[in-house]
């Protein structure tokens, strides 16, 4: 027995009891209008619809700003259904900013209704496969629900902050002329050397200074060739290293700084492939411009923090995917063992610069909000202690060589990029010069 | 209107129920109509969806009780009208709420009150009469054309509500 049945059919169970244990007709007579109103309910009993149902989105693949028009046309090809209920489910991280996704109505044969209402979602990949219908009668005691198959896939892109140029020097760089200086002698804007002249040379290029030392010579001015280079983007999505707070997760201010570098470096014709490394493993092999940009931020809208026991450690880092002596951005708060590795692909000839999210800052940030707990005298200890790990950590990485960006996610990651390279590229250990 | 319709019919319910019981063999019994009707206002208040199965069942249970007190004949059937429709509209208005309110729903409280007058009424009235009526002997085709008349009617009712 169906379950909105069962009121009725227990009144009209009491009626003819309790007539039957005073011997009373005319309490028996008081379930005349139940079952009048079961004979009615059971006679506009819907049989199985026919129903077209359409789905129109205004696009699939927007940003977290963007919001998207949805409209669900609804055609009844069958018999007149009294009450006809829809409800387009709404995954976790949709807001529906107007309209609605839901509708109670009546449909007459060949009756169209049209459902309205633009959404705005969270970043990732957000699917619909089903949406869920219900027929009944007028007065909803014959009920059939099932699930319309109406499939609905929605891709939503990280924010992109627009980052100035970022200055890159891996060991080697690609053939074509790009924002990268590459320590070798050619047509570029800066100045690398100066040289004899030869036949060939440019006038404007002779310096005069030199020569007028030299009355048997000419010398001439060398500028540094600039080419682009090979870069790795590498985002850190173990659960290990990523922590969350009630209302916003650290992993996002990565994905966002991920997104950001990649536009960025894309647009300085750089060539850029990423790997989400984490509860699986996405590439994104290298590329170039607009395309490469989209096949990026597609993998990041995809990427969540996961655990998976193989990929743990980051040793299993695939690193035939990077090519040799690029430069690689790794983008991780960081775990003790990975230090190892990280100095290993230093030593390999990689350029590594590494952004760590500073997850200390962050959690006690998210806890102050909360409450006031950060008074509390054991959590300011373990603050400091966790503190004191991390720049233990990040100081064994630096003596490494590899470039440290410790970055605090309340700040600019741009900023912090161009204060620290300023002080590295001055440093000819990285390689810069003097 | 759907939910000022329900407070009324809630209302008048344990109303006209509390004054038949005042008036019967046992006046204390309306405390419990008084205490089922003012739990069922409130809790429709806060939209509740559980009060009005378990409300209906006491309503029943008091109608059946009012046959036994002797209170005027059809008095218990209105009593009894009276709470079903309210029961139908507590329903009719959860499913409104399901939908996501008024705004989402196309359905006009008016039409569904007419198909409920329509399919409950009739019922109610036929009760009425069985409990007005004394036994009468009939003459068996009289009958059999009273019958099929019935049925035609009812058949006329369906496909009124029905457009």
């Amino acid at each position: 027995m169906k379950n909105n049945l069962v009121i009725p059919v227990v009144v009209i169970f009491i009626f003819i009891i309790s007539g039957l244990i005073t011997l009373n007709g005319d309490i028996i007579a008081l379930s005349i209008p139940v079952i009048f109103y079961i004979t009615v309910s059971l006679w506009f009993s819907p049989g199985k619809p026919k129903l077209d149902i359409k789905r129109e989105i205004s696009r699939n693949w927007v940003s977290t700003k963007c919001t998207v028009e949805v409209a669900i046309n609804i055609t009844n090809k069958g018999e007149k259904i009294e009450e006809f209920s829809f409800a387009d489910p709404t995954p976790c991280g949709f807001e529906i900013i107007d309209g609605t996704n839901k509708i109670l109505t009546s449909l007459s044969p060949e009756e169209n209704v049209i459902l309205r209402y633009s959404l705005r979602a969270k970043r990732g990949t957000h699917s619909i496969t089903h949406a869920h219908i219900c027929v009944s009668d007028n007065f909803g005691l014959f009920k059939t629900n099932f699930n319309y198959h109406l499939p609905f896939e929605l891709y939503v892109k990280p924010p992109v902050k627009k980052y100035d140029s970022i200055p890159v020097r891996p060991p080697r760089t690609r053939g074509f002329s790009g924002p990268v200086p590459s320590r070798q002698s050619g047509s570029g804007m800066s100045f690398f050397a100066v040289r004899e002249y030869q036949s060939g040379d440019s006038l404007r290029h002779i310096n005069w200074k030199i020569a007028a030392r030299h009355q048997s010579n000419l010398y001439t001015n060398v500028y540094q060739k600039d080419r682009v280079a090979d870069i790795a983007l590498i985002l850190d999505s173990r659960s290990i290293v990523n922590s969350n707070s009630e209302n916003e997760s650290a992993f996002e201010h990565s994905v966002e700084a991920t997104a950001s570098l990649a536009t960025s470096l894309l647009n300085d014709t750089h060539r850029v492939s990423l790997i989400v490394y984490g509860d699986s493993m996405r590439n994104v092999y290298p590329g170039y411009g607009k395309i490469q940009n989209e096949n990026i931020l597609k993998a990041l809208s995809e990427a969540k923090p996961g655990f998976n026991y193989a990929l743990n450690n980051l040793g299993y880092l695939p690193t035939r995917l990077i090519p040799p002596r690029s430069q690689i951005i790794f983008i991780s708060p960081l775990v003790s063992n990975d230090i190892q590795v990280l100095s290993m692909l230093k030593m390999r000839g990689y350029a590594v610069m590494l952004i760590c999210p500073n997850m200390i800052d962050f959690e006690v940030k998210s806890k102050k909000t909360k409450s006031n707990s950060v008074k509390d005298i054991h959590l300011k200890q373990a603050t400091k202690l966790a503190g004191l790990q991390r720049a233990f950590r990040l100081k064994k990485a630096k003596r490494a060589g590899i470039v440290v960006i410790d970055w605090k996610t309340s700040e600019s990651l741009p900023d912090k990029i161009k204060q620290t390279l300023k002080t590295n590229f001055a440093n000819p250990y990285f390689g810069g010069k003097r | 209107m759907i939910h000022a319709l329900t407070m009324i019919t809630i209302s008048l319910t344990t109303i006209v129920s509390t004054v038949l019981l005042l008036f019967s063999r046992y006046p204390s019994v309306a405390l419990v109509t008084i205490f089922t009707g003012i739990i069922w206002l409130i809790l429709e208040i806060v939209q509740n969806r559980y009060v009005a199965s378990p409300s209906l069942v006491v309503f029943s249970i008091v109608s059946s009780v009012l046959i036994i007190f002797d209170t005027p004949p059809g008095a218990a059937a209105v009593v009894f009208g009276l709470a079903f429709t309210a029961w139908d509209l507590c329903r009719f208005k959860q499913r409104i709420l399901v939908a996501g309110g008024l705004e989402n729903s196309h359905l006009a409280a008016s039409d569904h009150i007419k198909k409920l007058s329509l399919s409950v009424y009739p019922g109610l009235l036929l009760t009425i009469i069985a409990m007005n009526s004394t036994t009468v002997t009939i003459n068996f085709y009289l009958l059999v054309a009273t019958a099929g008349f019935a049925l035609f009617i009812f058949y006329r009712a369906l496909l009124l509500i029905s457009k």
